[in-house]
């Protein structure tokens, strides 16, 4: 199986198996959610180094703004206790 | 499949859209949002990721210019006859006879690996076709027993990606051969008429090496997407 198909169907697994392992938990935060799936994203992306049809991958840097935004979020939260 | 993909990203991503508005907004269930923002994000993962190692147009090119080279060949001589595909211990080859004759395949065989060789008082062009390394690859006579329905699907839609299925009918010393969603249409007229369309040109070589029999392309017959292939088996 080519790699960039076997990154897909793990990533969809990993993303899948965190909801309903979160929803257990009764994690109410969504922003817990996000940074899994951002944080899923990267570890598959560097084990698998899919091609992308675009020169660039623009998703990761989507995912790395908004986990960026979330964890200065945390940080503000936390200093401003 | 690269547009496929693309398509069914996209859609799984409106899907996901659609799913985490409803359930944020409407439903307010957490859970259910991150599982739209997981659908999101795993649509594009899915849109922008390449199915092919290489770029298609790339491979596309490359073998066009490989095809390219032998349509300027064989521009160069005046050929009679459709290709024999022969075994040798190496590599298949392409053998086309440039004057008529009945011509023993064994002593194609045994003559040397040259361009044009002499038997007798004939004359032939002995060329590799394309995709003979990639039956090399396969190491065929490592195995046993061979499937050649099996081999052919390897090479042409998992290795190649030049069609999307095969199907192979055996009869005495034919084999009928249906190749579907061909995938990539050369413009080389002269290659065609001899050698077969390129998806033909290396079944014949696959089917060659896995018999360890020459076989010749007796007709095939184009329609949109989908190629039909008789091929002779010669020899004992």
């Amino acid at each position: 199986m080519r790699k960039e198909k076997l990154f897909i169907i793990t990533y969809a697994f990993l993303m899948m198996i965190t909801v309903p392992s979160l929803a257990a938990l009764n994690e109410n935060r969504l922003d817990v959610y996000i940074s899994l799936f951002i944080l899923e994203y990267f570890v598959t992306n560097s084990i698998f180094r899919p091609r992308y049809r675009t020169k660039h991958d623009f998703l990761a840097l989507i995912l790395f703004t908004i986990f960026l935004y979330i964890v200065a979020n945390r940080i503000l939260e936390i200093l401003l206790r | 499949m690269t547009d496929n993909q693309v398509t069914s990203g996209i859609a799984l991503a409106i899907f996901g859209t659609t799913l985490t508005l409803f359930s944020h907004f409407i439903l307010q269930i957490i859970p259910l949002t991150a599982l739209g923002i997981a659908t999101i994000i795993l649509g594009t993962t899915i849109a922008i990721t390449s199915p092919h190692p290489l770029p298609k147009e790339t491979i596309q090119l490359l073998i066009n210019n490989t095809i390219q080279n032998i349509e300027a060949l064989l521009e160069e001589f005046t050929t009679i006859e459709k290709a024999i595909y022969i075994p040798k211990e190496d590599k298949t080859y392409a053998y086309i006879p440039l004057n008529p004759a009945e011509i023993d395949t064994n002593q194609i065989k045994r003559a040397p690996n040259r361009l044009i060789i002499k038997i007798e008082e004939h004359y032939g062009l002995q060329l590799i076709p394309p995709g003979t390394e990639l039956i090399k690859t396969l190491n065929l006579e490592t195995l046993e027993e061979v499937n050649i329905e099996d081999t052919l699907r390897t090479i042409l839609v998992d290795l190649t990606d030049l069609a999307e299925g095969v199907k192979t009918i055996f009869k005495d010393n034919t084999a009928i051969i249906e190749i579907n969603g061909i995938k990539l249409e050369i413009d080389a007229p002269r290659y065609i008429e001899i050698l077969g369309s390129l998806q033909a040109s290396i079944t014949a070589a696959t089917i060659a090496a896995v018999l360890k029999k020459p076989v010749k392309i007796l007709e095939e017959k184009p329609e949109r997407r989908k190629t039909t292939i008789k091929i002779q088996i010669l020899g004992e």
